[in-house]
């Protein structure tokens, strides 16, 4: 008879925004969320009993990541402010932990103004050469794609591609742009695969951004809004093919589909975000190649999309 | 007559912190001191203990053959009580304190060094060596042996334990604790004598229960307290070995007032339910854990230990150090005191993880310190 693994032990760092759904997903997964990191002490607490009232996961509340993680772990998930990411990816490498991290894989607020390609380079560089590599970055909603990928024209022959995704979101300007391109890329990604980018126009109002270029002769273009009274909605086209993300149910029991805007017609998708939990949490258990490759190439994108 | 901190002591109601604002401050400043160190003196041999109770928290232990050699556990004694710990405990894990070939020493440096000394023990072996330091007229007040007996008589002794065949334990105990009670009168009676006896379905007999008492009164005992088995950790127990809360309700019930008519000035009868008191039956852990503050432990192995549930080598993952290549206080004080809350947070982490699991003593202490409201900020209620 075979042994019983222990469940994977998790940290989230940041759990009171989406780190509160990481949490929820991993724990609904299997996984043991141990441990919580916040910006102090209280605001760690609060989290921590946020997630054992809601949850009943009983984790430990952390503000120092360093001594976060010299506890034994087999993961962490990363749902700071982007503008932390680089430097708690690296401690969590340093340490030999596999990160989740939330998207963009890395962003500093001063580049919306100074671009500095060097300082970008040389970080997805280190990101790239580290030993301990062990990286997925959640663009899950490349996901959606598999459930119509049948429904969908040859990639090849794709000269329009549109994208749309409003929410709720607190993000203001630019910052939508950073906070959404990294879904908007990936479901590009996933639809027509690694292209050449170029003629990039973007434009950016308070609550939303638009953003248009040529990619290997396809002409995209992405609608991104956040904004307190949006109604949440994501979809894209593809030449005349047009897909919406339909959600049924809600809480721990909705599901996902897509819809086929002129039919009405639905596809059943896997939950992207927990599929994507589920691929983490096996790479933590089995080892395997990571999906840096595939968050590397998001991240070029979207520094051509954001350069001023 | 005995006092109220003996039977306080006895009731899991020692104040091992007076002021726990004062025990914060200290803990960040790293100048608390201990109320006490928990000591357990090597075993002789590869069987760490004499006996097998089915019931014994240590009964998952493992060992991996280190021992803490007699040179360094006096060297460690000596740094013990010279910064200022004021009281000794010998007691085991798996193991039994006298089951140690130099407990001799060990009890005459702690007598040396002015502390208070205890021991928890089953007492089936007593050397004149050690009744000669018993004998001693400068042992500190509040110095107390207390011996795990849970029988009275060797048949029931025998099956409480899980002893095979017709040993007379019983009888064996009962004659070393007439001797040590005998060195306890010679002295003026300086130290407490005191036998337990853990209730459970193969001794919640009245009579036997009558007959423990007769006979430990009659040796020179000034206490005996009587409670419930606790789960122990790790390990899955006969039927009868743990009582249910339903047993103890019922053996409460049954044997409360024998044990109250017991009850005299020379000697202390009393029945004490932590668990229903305390809200801890079968719980595993209270943390936060505050142990390491209050009663550090040093294990059979020579680590140094936050308590003494959790002294054995299957927790090196959470113990605070090795004593045999470390001296005492640099360990104890081996943490970030100015980030307080992460460390109670990678303790109790670790403590989960490790699955260790609190006597009622620890517990209550837990429980108290974080009622008190002190570390409030710094902890998850």
């Amino acid at each position: 008879m075979s042994e019983k693994l222990p469940p994977p032990r998790i940290a989230i760092l940041g759990a009171r925004g989406i780190g509160r759904v990481h949490a929820r997903i991993f724990q609904a997964l299997g996984a043991d969320v141990c441990a919580v990191l916040g910006r102090d002490q209280a605001s760690a607490g609060q989290a921590v009993r946020d997630l054992s009232d809601s949850f009943g996961i009983a984790a430990v509340a952390f503000s120092d990541l360093k001594t976060l993680l010299s506890q034994p772990l087999d993961g962490v998930s990363i749902c700071t402010p982007p503008v932390h990411h680089f430097e708690q990816i690296i401690a969590a490498f340093d340490r030999g932990v596999p990160v989740f991290c939330e998207k963009p894989l890395f962003w500093n607020d001063s580049w919306n103004d100074n671009w500095n390609e060097p300082d970008w380079a040389r970080k997805l560089a280190s990101l790239q050469d580290h030993s301990n590599r062990r990286l997925f970055v959640n663009t899950s909603n490349a996901f959606l794609i598999a459930a119509v990928s049948d429904q969908l024209p040859p990639a090849e022959t794709v000269t329009q591609f549109a994208f749309h995704f409003h929410t709720q979101g607190l993000y203001r300007g630019r910052d939508i742009a950073v906070d959404l391109l990294p879904h908007a890329l990936s479901m590009l990604l996933g639809c027509l695969g690694e292209r050449p980018l170029s003629d990039v126009l973007m434009q950016v109002e308070r609550y939303g951004c638009q953003c248009r270029f040529s990619y290997g002769g396809c002409n995209v273009a992405f609608d991104l809004r956040q904004g307190p009274d949006l109604d949440r909605s994501l979809g894209f086209v593809c030449d005349d093919v047009s897909f919406q993300r339909v959600q049924e149910g809600e809480g721990m029991n909705y599901k996902v589909c897509l819809e086929n805007t002129v039919s009405g017609e639905r596809w059943p998708s896997q939950d992207p975000f927990a599929a994507y939990i589920a691929e983490f949490l096996d790479h933590c258990r089995n080892g395997g190649v990571d999906r840096f490759d595939e968050a590397a190439l998001n991240m070029r994108l979207m520094a051509q999309c954001l350069k001023p | 007559m005995n006092d109220d901190s003996l039977i306080a002591r006895y009731r899991y109601g020692a104040q091992y912190v007076g002021d726990f604002q004062a025990l914060r401050s200290d803990i960040a400043a790293k100048t608390f001191i201990p109320h006490q160190v928990e000591f357990q003196p090597p075993p002789r041999g590869r069987k760490i203990c004499w006996l097998d109770c089915p019931y014994c928290y240590g009964g998952s232990a493992h060992d991996d053959g280190r021992r803490l050699s007699k040179s360094r556990a006096l060297e460690v004694m000596a740094q013990i009580a010279q910064g200022g710990v004021k009281k000794i405990i010998f007691a085991g894990y798996a193991t039994d304190p006298l089951n140690c070939e130099y407990i001799d020493d060990l009890l005459r440096a702690t007598i040396d060094s002015g502390q208070i000394f205890g021991f928890n023990t089953k007492a089936l072996k007593l050397s004149e060596a050690f009744l000669g330091q018993l004998s001693r007229p400068d042992i500190a007040p509040q110095s107390y042996m207390s011996i795990s007996v849970d029988a009275g008589c060797n048949e029931v002794y025998n099956a409480v334990h899980d002893v095979r065949g017709n040993a007379k334990l019983y009888d064996r105990v009962l004659q070393c604790i007439t001797r040590a009670g005998a060195a306890r009168r010679a002295n003026g009676n300086l130290f407490d004598l005191s036998a337990t006896y853990l209730i459970n379905g193969r001794n919640h007999d009245v009579a036997q229960v009558q007959r423990f008492i007769r006979d430990f009164k009659a040796a020179g005992c000034n206490m005996l307290r009587f409670a419930f088995a606790q789960p122990p950790r790790g390990i899955e127990t006969a039927d009868g070995v743990v009582p249910t809360a339903d047993d103890v309700r019922l053996y409460g019930e049954k044997l409360r007032p024998v044990i109250a008519a017991a009850d005299s000035a020379a000697c202390t009868t009393m029945l004490v339910d932590a668990d229903s008191d305390h809200d801890i039956y079968d719980k595993a852990r209270t943390v936060p854990c505050f142990a390491r503050f209050s009663y550090p432990t040093v294990g059979f192995d020579g680590w140094l230990y936050h308590c003494s549930q959790s002294s054995a080598p299957n927790f090196h993952g959470m113990a605070i150090g090795d004593l045999n290549s470390d001296d005492f206080w640099p360990l104890l004080y081996d943490y970030d005191g100015e980030r307080l809350g992460d460390y109670f947070s990678a303790c109790g982490l670790r403590m989960n993880q490790e699955g260790c699991r609190c006597d009622r003593k620890e517990h209550v202490l837990n429980a108290r310190v974080i009622a008190s409201g002190a570390f409030d900020d710094l902890v998850v209620k």
